[in-house]
């Protein structure tokens, strides 16, 4: 496995030298574009402000583009529903976490209620399925988890219907972070489930399902919530650090970064020293031959798509804070960049990916400082098409049809 | 010519007992029903029905020239709505941001450009734009299918949309900014609403025809070969370029002249008008029609906006009953999740779409035959 290992990634030496590299100058030379706020750059300070931008958005990039690769690579499948576990990490993290003048459990209450919807569904869905009763009519089959369904539903229709309900569970923030990964990760398996594994073979069904999928749950969120934005609570309160040379940094953004170099650090350790990890990257190179290996692939489908969908969730708890508040429709930005960053890392390479975001954050946020911030976007997209056309198969992808 | 005509024809009048086929029957039935929606409004002063079967009408044509281009030749165009927005905002500047004067704090800013353009041939013109944008990203395009497409397309859409929100408010005063009605005030396109109504079926029946018997030509053909197994089909000589770059261009122009009516009868254009949603909004009407089918895709797009419509209505006439306005708030606010979990179940249950799988099933039991095709 190690020699595989090193056939298949070469480059990752380089790209752990630029990693360092890249780390090695935020730790010197970050800092805060202050001159910002009184409305004009100075040279060194807008340079600083791009390098440390950079940085914190690469980090951001990377955890969203490792889940992502990490499902492609394992079960071939491009889940654009990755975005909506960003949003919904974000949505309810802050429901758990926010504070309420009433100290009601709600939380709680909203955890239970969801678990056992998740189980309904899923009963459902096992009993629609079995081979037995094909025959009997499909509401006799579904009747006892609809039941259920209607019976749990039915104080969340309350809050549709405008019951002042305070949506607010008062809880510890750790203790949120770990119902917020419960959930997002039980949410993630029926995903994979109920509406991944039906359509696995046609592509596009899936591109097509998860995509309608995430402007259901878009909208979903938008009726529970309503449309104004949602504060996410930071584990830091905003405040400057001082670093080297008098520069600066957010201490959001910092912990934002460390965090996510301790995940992806931590998912490195996972994939190649671990039993488990070794397993998805055996079946993202070649599922057959891992299947003859004894490797059990559907439980690798669901690891694999556990893992990103948390990877995602905790980039929503972490870089929500800063970049403002949640909102519905931040999903597609953000599935958006994750697509193009594994492209441009390849397909097939899940730490390729990690470089393909630096070199994408690096590239958006030069265009941001030096040209001007409303072209940032159209610049990302633009080099999204122009990597499509000319190397579609990425930095480090193998060639082959698309 | 003859050999071209052939099998349209023989798609329209069954061949073996030279008698036109029931299904064109039910389809002229109704059309001729369609023709008659204004008795209505000159009758009962209500517009609804009007202006339900006129949007009704530019969202079939979404959905069929979609289906040309998607359903048929397998290239899912993730980003329709691009070339809903080209002839959009085509009618929107021409008529409205670039040739009329802007006020600027009390002062006129000067048309840009000093040209008026009749409606009709700007909707050609927009038509024709729109086609030479699916040129443009037809040939690059062409190497990728399935997920690299989808992403392609998507970020052509949101391309557009920033462009649109962006930098087009900079060209002219007259532009907003991210508003729901960024270009404002266009003139209507006829002067009664009635006439306006006919002119949107009448160019509805057309693209409907033109794109059936390009779908049952021996075009169409070479595009489901090209769906089913694209190296096969180079491999028996066809120039599957062409084949491809025509049916990007095809579908584009029927979707930028749709968009153009889209325009006049909102009377205003925007960026909110044309975002990711709407493009999925297509896709779930042609889903729930039945893929791959031209009237497949026309039914189902007739299908959930009236549904649509008449569980609205059902929600004001219960709202009116019981005497709480929350139900036609809470139905706003639901309206658009049944669009996407309406695709999420159809495509796990009924994969062919639930008008094929009706009249398939019907075929089945009483007329004791095998069909896979509507219509």
């Amino acid at each position: 496995m190690e020699q595989i290992m090193k056939k298949k990634y070469p480059k990752m030496k380089i790209a752990c030298l630029i990693l360092a590299l890249l780390v090695a100058g935020v730790s010197l030379f970050a800092a805060v574009p202050a001159a910002e706020a009184e409305g004009g750059f100075s040279g060194l300070t807008r340079f600083m402000g791009m390098i440390q931008t950079t940085l914190v958005y690469g980090v951001f990039y990377a955890l969203l583009a490792l889940g992502f690769a990490l499902i492609f690579g394992a079960a071939r499948v491009v889940n654009l529903y990755h975005g909506t576990f960003y949003m919904l990490g974000a949505y309810l993290f802050a429901t758990f976490a926010r504070p309420s003048q009433f100290n009601f459990p709600f939380s709680a209450f909203l955890f239970f209620q969801i678990v056992i919807v998740a189980g309904m569904i899923y009963t459902g869905y096992k009993k629609f399925s079995e081979k037995e009763s094909k025959n009997k009519p499909v509401f006799t089959k579904l009747r006892f988890p609809v039941v259920m369904l209607i019976f749990a539903e039915v104080p969340l229709l309350l809050l549709f219907l405008r019951v002042d309900l305070p949506i607010a569970g008062n809880l510890n923030l750790f203790i949120s972070l770990i119902f917020t990964c419960g959930l997002i990760g039980l949410l993630s398996m029926l995903l994979n489930k109920a509406a991944i594994q039906p359509v696995k073979k046609e592509s596009v069904a899936v591109l097509i399902v998860t995509i309608a999928l995430a402007f259901f749950t878009e909208r979903l969120i938008d009726a529970i919530y309503g449309s104004s934005n949602v504060p996410v609570p930071s584990f830091i309160e905003t405040s400057t650090v001082q670093l080297i040379f008098d520069a600066t940094i957010d201490s959001k953004r910092l912990l934002m970064f460390f965090v996510g170099i301790f995940l992806i650090a931590g998912v490195w350790l996972l994939m190649n020293k671990t039993k488990t990890g070794k397993g998805v990257l055996a079946v993202a190179q070649d599922s057959e031959a891992a299947t003859l290996m004894g490797i059990n692939t559907q439980f690798v489908f669901n690891f694999a798509i556990m893992l990103s969908a948390i990877l995602a969730a905790a980039a929503g708890i972490f870089t929500t804070p800063f970049l403002g508040d949640a909102s519905p429709a931040i999903w597609l930005g953000v599935v958006i960049k994750a697509f193009a960053v594994v492209i441009l890392g390849g397909l097939g390479s899940i730490f390729g990916s990690v470089l393909a975001a630096f070199i994408l954050a690096f590239v958006e946020k030069f265009t941001k400082f030096y040209i001007s911030s409303s072209l940032e976007e159209i610049v990302f997209l633009v080099i999204i098409i122009i990597i499509l056309l000319i190397r579609p198969q990425g930095l480090f992808g193998k060639k082959g049809r698309f | 010519m003859k050999e071209f005509l052939k099998p349209i024809i023989a798609s329209f009048i069954n061949p073996n007992t030279k008698k036109i086929r029931p299904s064109k029957w039910v389809a002229l039935i109704f059309f001729m029903l369609l023709t008659l929606v204004p008795i209505h409004q000159m009758a009962t002063e209500n517009t609804w029905l009007v202006k339900l079967i006129l949007t009704t009408n530019i969202f079939a044509i979404f959905a069929i020239s979609w289906d040309i281009l998607s359903g048929y030749t397998g290239q899912e165009n993730f980003g329709h709505h691009f070339f809903v927005g080209v002839g959009g905002f085509m009618v929107g500047l021409f008529t409205v941001a670039l040739v009329k004067p802007g006020v600027v704090e009390g002062a006129t800013q000067a048309a840009l450009v000093n040209v008026n353009i009749p409606g009709g041939i700007l909707i050609l013109i927009s038509g024709v734009l729109a086609a030479f944008f699916g040129l443009l990203i037809g040939v690059p395009c062409l190497k990728l299918s399935g997920p690299y497409l989808a992403l392609a397309t998507i970020s052509m859409g949101l391309i557009f949309y920033e462009f649109v929100d962006k930098i087009l408010p900079g060209l002219h005063p007259v532009i907003k900014s991210h508003a729901t009605e960024s270009i404002r005030g266009l003139p209507s396109l006829v002067s009664s609403p009635i006439l306006f109504y006919y002119i949107v079926l009448i160019v509805t029946i057309i693209s409907l025809l033109v794109l059936y018997s390009y779908s049952r030509s021996n075009y169409g053909f070479v595009l489901k070969a090209i769906k089913k197994d694209e190296p096969a089909a180079k491999a028996m000589s066809i120039n599957t370029t062409f084949y491809k770059v025509t049916v990007f261009m095809v579908s584009a122009f029927f979707a930028g002249i749709a968009g153009a009516f889209l325009a006049y009868s909102l009377g205003s254009i925007a960026g909110a008008d044309i975002q990711t949603n709407l493009g999925i909004k297509i896709i779930s009407m042609c889903i729930v029609g039945g893929i791959g089918t031209i009237s497949g895709s026309f039914g189902g797009s007739y299908f959930l906006m009236i549904l649509l419509w008449s569980m609205n209505e059902i929600a004001r006439l219960l709202s009116d009953i019981t005497g709480i306005d929350g139900i036609v708030t809470f139905y706003k606010i639901f309206e658009d999740i049944f669009y996407f979990g309406a695709i999420v179940l159809v495509l796990l249950f009924m994969p062919h779409g639930i008008l094929t799988s009706v009249i398939n099933k019907f075929n089945a039991r009483y007329l004791k035959k095998k069909s896979t095709e509507l219509w």
